[in-house]
């Protein structure tokens, strides 16, 4: 217990943060390279086409791994929010910041693959139906943290404004998540369950997971460049950060 | 743990936050949530809850041999039911790729004075079952089906509730 | 292998373009994604050579 409560004291100084994460960024770059290569290849070339889509299914090889990113970045985002709000640890302000952006960029992802996708399968590109509004309203909230944290002349009240955005926006989320049981939509219910065999046949589940595990390893990775960058440029001012350029 | 009085007291703050957005966007979406419902299901539609002469969403199943092509080529007839109620829908205009019978759809238009459907668009409403044209094939032939364990049958996906 | 040649590969059944503009879209914003922290702490630290070299002519 105590040596955990000592690793998050750790996490908290931007200059630990710092060196610890330069051994893991190579690690998750190869990691997300080699899975997405793999990937990439059985879910394009070796899968086979859908009964009723065709091809066009191929796209949710990118659609879902996205949105899970984008749901998994507002959770990271949300409780950062909470730490930072609470204790004022300058790093949880510093990840927060990268989540807003990698998270913008994922809903981004998802909504544009989802639109491309729509247009053969549904027979239109776009719909305000529950889930792809609420999945809008997740961009807009991204976006809206991003620009409040970059607002004010002193770094610790955009943090703070930020936070608390983040905080109230969490209510989106239980509405993603549970729009197309709550209310009729045109978007199809969950292909992976949890609970239940999901509804999707083995040969073209695989390279769906092997996806989706790639993309929790790009995310860590775009987490930690985002987080080292920001670190570097809110302490150049540093003697450690000085003494990092020769 | 001890807390520190000052943190403690930002921990409620937080708390406060999280549950006073929460409680707020609870009673907007209560108060909006048939507005929320992208289509009425025909069961609705047949009980007069839809509104006559203005254009709303009707969703369902497409009727197994409904589907009726004018001589134009272009004007199509067919029923969306959800098992419970039927709705003639009337449309003029390029089906999309996934339709057919059987399958989810949504349209959109006006109903007429005889609970017709006049559409002016047409989407499919797919559902969350992706398989290899083989499975599915050995799926309507069980003579043929080989050793593969069948996919869940595709439930009744257009329920939205 | 579900594609016998380069251009059935393309083409994809006449779903080509869908899925070749989805993917193209989102590599484009993952590479900037990749670029954009990178280029940012290069940035950084040739403004703080600067100021070193500054620093030391004085």
């Amino acid at each position: 217990m105590k040596s955990l409560v000592q690793f998050f004291f750790k996490l908290g100084s931007p200059n630990w943060f710092y060196k610890v994460s330069s051994y893991l960024v190579p690690v998750f770059a190869l990691l997300s390279i080699g899975l997405m290569s793999w990937g990439l290849v059985a879910g394009l070339l070796y899968a086979p086409m859908d009964f009723k889509q065709g091809n066009s299914y191929r796209i949710i090889y990118i659609h879902v791994p996205s949105s899970f990113i984008a749901l998994s970045c507002y959770y990271m985002m949300a409780l950062l929010a909470a730490v930072y709000l609470i204790w004022r640890t300058k790093m949880a302000a510093i990840v927060l910041r990268s989540c807003a952006v990698i998270g913008a960029a994922m809903t981004f992802i998802a909504l544009v693959t989802g639109a491309i996708w729509g247009k053969p399968t549904w027979g239109t590109w776009w719909v305000w139906d529950a889930r792809v509004t609420s999945m809008l309203v997740l961009f807009f909230i991204y976006m809206g943290i991003f620009a409040l944290s970059k607002a004010y002349e002193r770094e610790e009240l955009g943090s703070k404004a930020a936070a608390i955005l983040a905080l109230v926006g969490t209510v989106n989320i239980p509405i993603i998540y549970w729009s197309v049981d709550w209310w009729f939509a045109l978007h199809q219910g969950a292909t992976l369950k949890l609970t239940e065999k999901s509804a999707m046949d083995s040969a073209m589940l695989f390279p769906l997971l092997v996806m989706i595990a790639a993309t929790y390893c790009l995310y860590v990775l775009l987490i930690l460049l985002h987080s080292r960058a920001e670190i570097i440029r809110s302490e150049q001012r540093k003697q450690w950060v000085k003494d990092l350029v020769k | 743990m001890a807390m520190h009085p000052k943190r403690k007291q930002r921990l409620w703050m937080v708390l406060a936050i999280v549950l006073s957005a929460t409680a707020a966007c609870g009673l907007l979406f209560y108060a909006l949530s048939d507005n929320l419902n992208l289509f009425y299901p025909p069961s609705e539609i047949v009980q007069g809850k839809a509104p006559v002469g203005q254009r709303i969403r009707a969703g369902g199943m497409v009727k197994a041999g409904s589907v009726i092509r004018q001589a134009d080529g272009l004007t199509v007839e067919f029923i969306v039911t959800d098992y419970e109620a039927d709705v003639t829908v009337r449309y003029t205009g390029i089906l999309p790729d996934l339709f057919a019978e059987n399958d989810g759809v949504v349209v959109a238009g006006m109903l007429d004075e005889m609970g017709v459907m006049q559409a002016d668009e047409v989407l499919a409403k797919h559902d969350e079952n992706y398989m290899p044209p083989e499975v599915a094939d050995s799926l309507k032939n069980p003579m043929k089906a080989n050793k593969a364990a069948p996919p869940a049958v595709p439930a009744k996906t257009w329920q939205g509730k | 292998m579900q594609f016998n040649s380069l251009q059935e590969l393309w083409f994809m059944g006449g779903h080509g373009s869908y899925v070749w503009s989805a993917f193209a879209i989102t590599a484009t914003v993952v590479l900037g994604l990749v670029l954009q922290p990178i280029l940012k702490r290069r940035k950084v630290f040739a403004d703080i050579k600067q100021r070193k070299q500054f620093e030391a002519q004085q």
